[in-house]
């Protein structure tokens, strides 16, 4: 009968279809030495865009910058480009690098205000990698008294707008408006100590006319090394504002880029907040720069 | 009724085309692919766009021991680098071989130097 044979035959195909699929899937797979750069992991990925655009500052070639960036079959491209080039921005890399992945990502049709600010802003010059001296006295900052819920502000030598500062909840003392020290680095320093559960250290910078200054390098040296903020990054605290996550008991100083000393000192000392609960001294500076 | 032996004849009959059958769709139709691989299981073509690059980048910030480690990821870097000279699958653009070979003296050098038991 031929139905029987059909089934007989149906019986052998399909454990066959299986196991010749599970041979070529499982047994034998083709070796991986045939990828492209859409498999590849994340972390290279990333590096191949790196590559691709430090490349493409040498070559020149939009046709090849497009072959090699197309290979990573990335729907979001430009996308990734950019939060490539801002996260080389925050992380410090090479400013080279930044700056070849900015363009490359406005080539890609990429477009925000880090990319305008990351192609604005001239190569630096290196960082100091240890300020040694602290710009201004302060000796507020080893004889400061434990922080209570009034601020003791003392003379100042000129009036200053208090709304340079933004508000804050804990704010447990103003700090006198600070001269800076030496004609070297003519600018004008606010300090604002806070009392927080996590401390962080705000930087605000203003021009000379008193607006605030987007794309103002500048670098705070702390445990973990020196590192570079860009004001202005981040949506919705301001265009010169920039901050970095302090550590407990250990100093930082800051500065601004190009200036060979460091323009303030602070540490994360324990204090006591309104509520009655232990915190930290996290601060605010502002920074007016000179002209 | 078939005799057993013609059944069992179709049955491997179908054993073997099935077996072939799947052999083809696993292989060309649903091949495996391979997903976060690092760049040594690039195919060689890419491969070798991804020397280029390193050379060029080479080119753009002079930093011997970045390229370094980055060629390292497909294997030795003077070989990688020398393959890719001898073969390159896809023609080389002046600024990419004159990085090229300029990637390899630098390499050339660092190696010679640290042999002779100098400063890296």
């Amino acid at each position: 009968m031929r139905g029987r044979l059909g089934i007989a035959f149906l019986a052998g195909f399909f454990p066959g279809l299986i196991a010749g699929v599970y041979l070529a899937w499982e047994v034998f797979p083709p070796s991986p030495g045939w990828s492209s750069p859409i498999e590849l992991a994340s972390p290279y990925q990333e590096l191949w865009i790196v590559l691709a655009a430090q490349a493409d500052a040498v070559e020149r070639d939009p046709e090849a910058l497009r072959r090699r960036l197309e290979a990573l079959g990335m729907p979001d491209l430009p996308d990734r480009v950019a939060a490539l080039a801002e996260r080389g921005l925050l992380e410090n890399w090479p400013s080279g690098i930044v700056q070849d992945l900015a363009r490359v990502a406005q080539q890609v049709g990429a477009r925000s205000p880090a990319l305008v600010v990351i192609l604005a802003t001239p190569v630096p010059t290196r960082v100091p990698p240890s300020p040694t001296w602290i710009a201004t006295p302060t000796p507020s900052l080893t004889s400061m008294p434990s922080p209570t819920a009034t601020p003791t502000p003392l003379p100042s030598l000129t009036p200053t707008p208090t709304d340079a500062l933004s508000p804050t909840p804990f704010s447990v003392g103003i700090e006198t408006p600070t001269l800076t020290p030496t004609p070297s680095v003519p600018h004008r320093i606010e300090r604002q100590m806070l009392c927080e559960a996590s401390p962080l250290l705000r930087i605000r910078v203003f021009g000379p006319d008193g607006e605030e200054r987007s794309g103002v390098r500048v670098w705070v040296s702390g445990p973990r090394g020196t590192e570079m903020l860009l004001t202005g990054l981040k949506p919705g605290m301001g265009e010169g504002y920039a901050d970095v996550q302090m550590e407990t008991q250990q100093t930082y100083r800051f500065g601004i880029e190009g200036l060979e000393s460091a323009l303030a000192e602070v540490i994360a000392r324990p204090c006591r907040r309104p509520d009655g609960q232990t915190g930290w001294t996290g601060w605010e500076i502002s920074v007016r720069l000179a002209d | 009724m078939h005799r057993p032996a013609v059944v069992i004849g179709v049955v491997g009959l179908g054993l073997l085309l099935g077996l072939g059958m799947g052999v083809f769709l696993g292989y060309s139709i649903w091949p495996v692919r391979y997903i976060n691989v690092e760049p040594k299981d690039l195919h060689p073509d890419w491969q070798a766009e991804y020397v280029r690059m390193v050379a060029l980048a080479y080119a753009r910030d002079r930093d011997l021991a970045l390229a370094q480690a980055r060629l390292a990821l497909l294997g030795d870097p003077i070989e990688v680098l020398q393959r890719l000279i001898a073969r390159s699958p896809a023609p080389f653009s002046p600024q990419a071989r004159s990085a090229a070979v300029d990637l390899l003296h630098a390499l050339r050098a660092s190696s010679a130097s640290r042999s002779s038991g100098g400063s890296p």
